[in-house]
């Protein structure tokens, strides 16, 4: 939403998704996730119930290059389905990703970045309890996400 | 619920070995795939709206200039016409303190939204609306959003 709007009733605008480029001195932090980029399946199971899971991720560049949008499915019988919008803050040097569930539910993460091999997403404040994500490379096609 | 190298409790969903298959179809390619593509789209619509708004509080300047069209205008209730150089000024004033977030964070509370995203063809567009009138009525605001460039 834009900010400019939320103390006025606006009409519509226009919006180009990545139409500009952004110049960078160096690597981009946000391409530290390239590894990612790509289609996983997933198998495993909920540590609560030990019931068995599968799901299908797919990792998209976006915005040019300037984000990484994720789309995780779960595998029947659960319906969970979420995309997610993985960006790099240069102000606040830390990595932000907004996550959407089919049931309109929107949760904020940020991560530090890679660290031991593993890129770990930790909730904001506007999750309770908190959550957190742990994507730990096990080979360049392998991966486990705790 | 396990506890977290410094010592916090985190909720545990699910535990996943995954490999990866193949190269991921790029996204808004698969905007005519059924409904369940288009609940997928919709929602990462609006995940980039929620994205711009942080980044707009934060002060994340090349997120937005990465979003923005040269050309966006964005238009106030007065008619208005506000050009990508004035917001992106305004996004830069915003990153030097707190204030955007506390006064957002205090709108959004006095006025509880809710969101909807429809996706036709290469056009998206995003509405806000009051809960208290529903979205029939009470349309608070509407973003348009462009798929330019398989981006």
């Amino acid at each position: 939403m834009k900010i400019q709007k939320l103390a006025v009733v606006a009409l519509a605008a226009m919006v180009a998704l990545g139409k500009a480029s952004v110049a960078w001195s160096g690597p981009r932090p946000i391409q530290t996730l390239e590894y990612f980029v790509g289609a996983w399946n997933c198998s495993g199971s909920f540590p609560a119930t030990c019931r068995a899971i599968s799901s299908n991720i797919r990792f998209e560049r976006d915005l040019g290059g300037a984000a990484i949008l994720k789309h995780h499915d779960d595998g029947p019988p659960f319906s969970y389905r979420a995309a997610e919008e993985w960006v790099y803050d240069s102000a606040q040097k830390h990595f932000l990703a907004s996550i959407v569930d089919a049931s309109a539910g929107m949760r904020t993460f940020s991560s530090d970045g890679w660290g031991d091999g593993a890129f770990i997403w930790n909730s904001g404040s506007d999750v309770v309890p908190k959550q957190q994500f742990v994507y730990t490379k096990l080979t360049d096609d392998t991966m486990r996400v705790d | 619920m396990k506890v977290n190298r410094d010592g916090a409790a985190y909720v545990v969903g699910h535990t996943l070995s995954c490999k990866k298959s193949g190269a991921a179809t790029p996204a808004g390619a698969q905007q005519t795939g059924g409904a369940v593509k288009s609940e997928e789209n919709n929602a990462a619509l609006i995940a980039v709206e929620h994205h711009w708004t942080q980044a707009e509080i934060h002060g994340d300047v090349a997120y937005v200039d990465a979003l923005l069209a040269d050309s966006y205008r964005s238009v106030s209730a007065d008619g208005t016409a506000h050009p990508k150089s004035a917001i992106l000024a305004s996004v830069k004033a915003n990153g030097k303190s707190n204030k955007m977030a506390l006064l957002v964070a205090s709108y959004m509370k006095a006025h509880p939204f809710g969101t909807l995203a429809t996706i036709q063809g290469d056009t998206g567009v995003v509405t806000f609306y009051s809960l208290k009138q529903g979205p029939k009525k009470g349309v608070m605001s509407s973003d348009v959003f462009d798929y330019a460039g398989r981006r």
